[in-house]
């Protein structure tokens, strides 16, 4: 687990993070959602160890991060912005990451290459910029590290190949039971493999949940009663939206759903659909609690 | 600590890969530079300079391209997160590319050592395995020394052009300050018992790093084995890995790419970088010469806005130009206080009674055969009392009979005070202290000596016999040279002939290493019979091996008496007539204890190196028949005359004006109007006079 405190970062005197609270579970993929410039990426480097904090802590399996190189055994990072040594090919690479990583699978690694079609001897200065995103994501993969963060990672990969390594990391997670990070400023990206989610804003985490239990309490509905009705008549409700349009409204609720669903049923609609919440909607309708403006925070 | 801790071996492996190309470039630089030097510069010596201005070319740039390759990618925007994200600590990364340049550089030296250690075998070069250690360790050091700036000077700045201005502040600002210091004090320092005599502040030149050395060797000053340099470079290297592993501890990733992570350093930098041209502003105020003033300015505020334009991108120019003065005012201000400081230092008055000693150095200007190089330390009071009293007396050289000559030297104080000093002393002084210095010189001598003689000349067999027939011999003159006084060794020529009875007399040079000194030794047929035996043989040997392969254009000779040279021939029939006698001589073995006549030949082949030696024979009539013709149609010409006579006198410039050096007080000085009146007329006079 790694547990973030009270976590302070600037940079020219401009605040980043400020005071920043958050905590990774163990064997979960943790989604870090937030606009362009928000901080996410520096909180990933500073639990990296790329960047040194201004002040707080980051503890790590319960111990303070001070540079310590075997706590770096446990992290794989791939940054937004890829770097391969000049000339290297992904053999080249491979070897380079099997001597660095103590628990590098150099077998996964090649087999994964074969997979994605990549070519081993060649240089990857050349590769297509998706390559190289592929080839860096294999690497961290392949370092079997007990913490992997992934820095708008899928950006540039066509879907089929992300599907694929969205696919490989849910595996990996499962297999060796590792932690996984992923940063994107598309919730619709981490809809479909996150199974926690923190979202950054001006310098701390605003909101952070699971997405099984955001999913579980938080429903839509379209009801129509036979009578006229009006947001009032869900007073025993937790109404997060209600739109009404001619004698249909749709309604945002956040609760019990079996027990929602039979009061519901009480009052006799003429229409009741239960329609799912995409990701997206459910942090609007978050956002709009909290009095945020959905677009301001991403 | 662990050592496995500290420095991760796969990792650097790793890093050395990535750069392979430029690392292995690096490594085979100096080794080939060496080894080709070697071979192409035929009858070198192999000593710290051998490599010429390349050596500090080389100092510089290879531990600055290791020192880029090695640790430059971490300081870079797009692969910071690559570095930092590794499974190495800071400290492991830092320590382990330090080690992997000092391990680099180490291997560069062993290389060069291994290379010049494969040509002594072969080569006619004098390379002692010695002096190549000793100039492996000391170069290695001076590599590691300026790998350590170099990374010192990438932990403050982070970018490459500031890092080159690191590196120079670095290595050559206080080495700067201090000369600048020293020159401006010498002309300040004054002493009252020497009314005619310079004298400054003895400097401390000798104990500066290997750059600055290297750079003053340029003027003059002596660079070789310094243990004093090299001690101040492991200490200095020490403190520099411990300060750059802290500071790129310290330091801020996200500033990675931009030169220098507090606007502050540059302030400071900029201001240090500030200092030449105050110290060119402040040498204009002590000699009070302003002309080039307004000039010096303006290239200082261009320089000022430039830095500023480079770096920040940015000009603010009524904030800059105020900086700019008070920068200027400060730095003159500290400029003036140190040479005030040093100038009250050395200012003083010297008394006879507490001189504890004199080193002299009376060797430029001895008149005697037997010359020597070693410098004269005089203890005996009775000496210095008559050197500082003749020299009180001396106001004026024009009221003297014949010219005093000047010793250059050290006077050491009873209070452990050094001065440099040029005392000025008669002919009589000068006698007693040659006598004293004769008697003190213990000559380094243990017999390992190394002749030299172009390959071209003598095979390998042929200088081992010579080495062997050298250990018995005394050489007649002695000299110096382990301060490598300059970047080409000066005694490099091949043998040399000086006049000789009917011809030259032959000499050898030979090298010994002792106590991490070259000194050169002469060995002249005049002393040692064996020499001129063995010579003549080798040269007759070499002369109709030449002449049988020579084209007649391509062969040039001199033939020299006591006191004529009758110049070099041109006339291809004289060449065939040289050509034929030494072909039908081809048998004789020479006598050096009858009469015997030996001309100078010289066999230049077109895009090969000129090859000299001698042809001696016992034929003397014959010789002397068969050229006498072409002699008289030929003639002297005034030039070689001229020539001639420089060659044989001493002279030095005082003022700008030629003043000739007369060892013997009977030899008349001539003036302008006495050498313009008839040249001929004058040396007959002279050589009469003798």
């Amino acid at each position: 687990m790694i547990k973030i405190t009270n976590l302070t970062k600037s940079f020219d005197g401009k605040v980043v993070l400020d005071k920043l609270n958050c905590t990774i579970k163990t064997g979960t993929i943790y989604g870090l959602i937030g606009a362009n410039g928000a901080g996410k990426s520096t909180l990933m480097r500073i639990i990296t160890g790329i960047y040194q904090k201004d002040s707080g802590s980051v503890e790590v399996d319960g111990k303070e991060f001070l540079d310590e190189e075997e706590i770096k055994q446990k992290f794989a990072y791939v940054p937004d912005d890829l770097f391969f040594f000049k000339n290297y090919t992904i053999k080249d690479t491979l070897q380079f990451y099997n001597k660095i990583y103590k628990n590098f699978d150099i077998d996964y690694a090649r087999k994964m290459v074969r997979t994605l079609n990549l070519n081993e001897l060649q240089r990857i200065e050349t590769f297509s910029k998706g390559m190289k995103r592929q080839t860096a994501i294999i690497c961290a993969l392949a370092t079997n590290a007990e913490y992997m963060f992934f820095d708008e990672t899928f950006d540039g990969i066509d879907p089929v190949v992300r599907n694929f390594i969205k696919k490989a990391i849910a595996e990996k997670m499962e297999e060796k039971g590792c932690t996984i990070v992923v940063s994107s400023h598309n919730l619709r990206e981490l809809e479909d493999i996150c199974d926690n989610l923190g979202l950054l804003y001006k310098g701390g985490i605003l909101f952070e949940s699971e997405i099984d239990s955001l999913k579980t309490n938080m429903f839509k509905i379209q009801i129509s009663l036979k009578n006229d009705f009006s947001k009032d008549d869900f007073k025993n409700f937790n109404v997060l939206s209600f739109k009404k349009s001619g004698s249909v409204a749709t309604v945002i609720l956040e609760g019990d759903r079996e027990k929602y669903e039979e009061e519901l049923n009480k009052m006799n609609p003429v229409i009741l659909d239960f329609l799912p919440l995409t990701l997206e909607e459910i942090f609007i309708y978050q956002m709009e609690v909290l009095g945020y403006e959905f677009n301001q925070v991403i | 600590m662990s050592l496995t801790k500290l420095f991760n071996f796969d990792y650097m492996f790793e890093n050395i890969k990535k750069s392979k190309m430029q690392i292995l470039i690096c490594m085979l630089v100096v080794p080939l530079f060496t080894t080709i030097m070697l071979l192409t510069a035929e009858s070198e010596t192999y000593n710290f300079t051998s490599l010429g201005i390349f050596n500090i070319l080389f100092m510089y740039v290879i531990p600055f391209i290791l020192s880029v390759n090695l640790f430059g990618y971490i300081y870079k925007k797009r692969s910071v997160d690559f570095i930092g994200s590794m499974p190495l600590s800071r400290k492991t990364i830092f320590f382990t590319n330090t080690l992997a340049g000092i391990l680099i550089i180490l291997g560069i030296q062993a290389l060069t050592l291994l290379c010049t250690l494969i040509v002594s075998t072969f080569s006619s070069s004098i390379i002692f395995a010695e002096l190549a250690w000793d100039v492996f360790v000391y170069q290695t050091f001076a590599y590691i020394f300026l790998f350590t700036i170099a990374n010192l000077a990438m932990s403050v700045s982070g970018n490459m052009m500031t890092q080159i201005v690191g590196i120079l502040l670095i290595t050559l600002l206080v080495p700067a300050l201090y000369t600048f210091t020293y020159f401006a004090t010498e002309d300040n320092a004054y002493t009252t018992i020497y009314e005619n005599t310079t004298i400054s502040p003895i400097s401390h030149f000798d104990s500066f790093t290997a750059p600055t050395l290297i750079l003053s060797a340029i003027d003059g000053h002596g660079y070789g084995f310094n243990v004093v340099s090299m001690t101040k470079m492991i200490l200095l290297s020490v403190i520099y890995i411990a300060l750059g592993y802290l500071l790129f501890k310290r330091r801020k990733m996200e500033k990675a790419g931009e030169s220098f992570v507090k606007k502050s350093s540059h302030y400071l930098i900029k201001a240090l970088t500030l200092i030449p041209f105050v110290m060119m502003i402040k040498a204009m105020f002590m000699v009070e010469e302003f002309e080039a003033l307004p000039f010096v300015l303006g290239i200082t505020l261009v320089y000022w806005f430039v830095y500023d334009l480079i770096t920040s991108k940015k000009m603010k120019f009524l904030q800059n130009s105020l900086a700019l003065v008070v920068s200027i005012v400060v730095i003159y201000g500290v400029l003036s206080a140190l040479i005030g400081i040093h100038t009250s230092i050395w200012n003083g008055k010297i008394k006879t009674e507490n001189i504890a000693k004199l080193e002299l150095y009376p060797e430029y200007y001895s008149s005697r055969s037997n010359d020597f190089n070693e410098k004269c330390v005089i203890k005996d009071a009775e000496l210095i009392r008559s050197i500082v009293e003749n020299n009180k007396a001396y106001e004026g050289v024009e009221n003297s009979k014949y010219l005093p000559t000047y010793m250059n030297g050290t006077v050491f104080m009873k209070n452990g005070r050094k001065y440099h000093i040029a005392v000025m002393v008669d002919a009589e002084d000068r006698e007693k202290v040659l006598e004293y210095a004769e008697k003190q010189i213990e000559l380094p001598l243990n017999k390992n000596v190394k002749v030299h003689l172009s390959s071209q000349i003598a095979s390998i067999a042929d200088r081992k016999e010579l080495n062997e027939i050298i250990k018995n011999l005394k050489p007649y003159q002695v000299r110096e040279n382990g301060g490598f006084d300059s970047y080409f060794i000066t005694y490099d020529s091949p043998s040399s002939f000086e006049m000789y009875r009917n011809g030259f007399y032959q000499e050898v040079y030979a090298y010994e290493y002792v106590n991490h000194k070259l000194y050169m030794y002469i060995y002249s047929e005049l002393d040692n019979p064996e020499i001129g035996e063995f010579l003549t043989n080798l040269y007759n040997k070499v002369a109709l091996e030449q002449v049988r392969n020579a084209k007649t254009n391509e062969i040039y000779y001199t033939v020299r008496d006591a006191k004529k040279s009758y110049g070099t021939y041109s006339s291809l029939d004289v060449k065939s007539v040289l050509r034929d006698f030494i072909l039908d001589n081809k048998d004789e073995k020479v006598d050096l204890n009858q009469d015997f006549i030996r001309l100078k030949l010289t066999f230049r082949k077109p895009g090969t190196t000129a090859l000299t030696c001698t042809y001696t024979t016992n034929k003397v009539q014959e010789v002397i028949e068969k050229f006498t013709v072409s002699q008289n149609e030929v003639g002297r010409s005034e030039f070689e005359e001229y020539n001639e006579y420089f060659d044989d006198y001493d002279y030095y410039f005082e003022d700008g004006e030629m003043i000739y050096e007369v060892p013997n007080p009977n030899i008349k000085v001539l003036n302008d109007e006495e050498i313009n009146s008839g040249l001929e007329e004058n040396l007959d006079k002279i050589y009469t006079e003798q």
